[in-house]
């Protein structure tokens, strides 16, 4: 915990110069007054400066606590569909991955990975709107919490299939010369296949489309 | 023992509206579908649709998962 000690004139002189000092809110400092301070005789003789000392407080809700509320409610929500599974949670950064460890995982993915993304979907419009309502405070919306739940793996082994297949299409767009179209995506996975193909000579991406239509298009790239 | 689905959409749907209290869900056992009737209050019926019905269908998925492990069709209608 940071704290300084900070003399004034009065009490209430030393604690505004200390936090404009650490430059906060008095709602999120401990102050404890060590000397209340005397005023002396005709102003200066004799005086003693008040003294205190005003230390950051911690947030009450850390991230902690956010990825251990956000497992509670993946784990009652595989209770309630009846999953057995077992979480794990790590954090990295403000993505806190919740990894379910299930011999139901294919039913948790559903087709294409669907299952699991609105799976995803629910837990972090839950966790957001709790963080909406001040339930943690020092976390905002501004702080772009983000839940990932991935089940086997599947999450790591989907984005290396993906990128695969983008590679040898691109290759088949560079002998070819004709545009490929791909299949409508989400954003997470036409960000991972314009990431993988960004510096690949000869060819160039697009994503075209509107809202779920939203697709990637390799185009050779005209020289 | 489908009656947690009836608490799943419950918990779910309680969680994002403003006026929890108002959330009720009536399950209705057919022979091979369950159909759960959604109540919420009128302003926040578009909390629990979502922008193109992405939320609904996202926990439709859910009770689908759900549905396909006890063999059972869910089905999740939003009564207005």
């Amino acid at each position: 915990m940071k704290e300084i000690e900070v003399e004034g004139k009065t009490v209430e002189e030393a604690i505004n110069k200390a936090l404009s000092e650490l430059k906060v809110d008095i709602e999120r400092v401990d102050i404890k007054i060590i000397n209340e301070g005397k005023a002396g005789l005709f102003g200066l003789m004799g005086a003693t400066p008040a003294l205190v000392k005003v230390g950051l407080k911690e947030p009450a809700i850390t991230q902690k606590d956010l990825s251990a509320r956000a497992k509670t409610i993946v784990d009652t929500v595989l209770a309630k569909i009846k999953v057995d599974g077992e979480t794990k949670i790590a954090n990295e950064g403000n993505k806190i991955l919740i990894d379910i460890n299930s011999t139901d995982s294919a039913l948790l993915i559903g087709k294409k990975g669907q299952t699991l993304e609105a799976f995803q979907y629910i837990v972090n419009l839950m966790i957001n709107k709790e963080i909406k309502n001040g339930l943690y405070p020092g976390i905002t919306l501004e702080d772009k919490y983000k839940i990932i739940i991935d089940t086997e793996g599947y999450l790591i082994r989907r984005e290396e299939t993906l990128i695969k297949m983008a590679k040898n299409l691109a290759d088949k767009v560079k002998e070819s010369g004709k545009k490929a179209v791909l299949e409508p995506m989400s954003a997470h996975d036409r960000r991972s296949i314009h990431m993988a193909l960004q510096d690949t000579p000869g060819i160039k991406t697009e994503s075209e489309g509107e809202g779920s239509f939203r697709r990637i298009v390799i185009y050779p790239a005209e020289s | 023992m489908l009656s947690n689905l009836k608490d799943l959409v419950e918990y779910i749907v309680k969680a994002l509206v403003d006026e929890p209290d108002k959330v009720s869900v009536n399950e209705v056992l057919g022979e091979q579908a369950v159909v759960l009737e959604l109540r919420v209050s009128q302003p926040d019926i578009g909390k629990v649709i979502g922008k193109q019905g992405r939320i609904v269908k996202a926990i439709r998925l859910l009770l689908g998962a759900a549905g396909s492990k006890a063999k059972k069709r869910i089905v999740l209608e939003i009564i207005e």
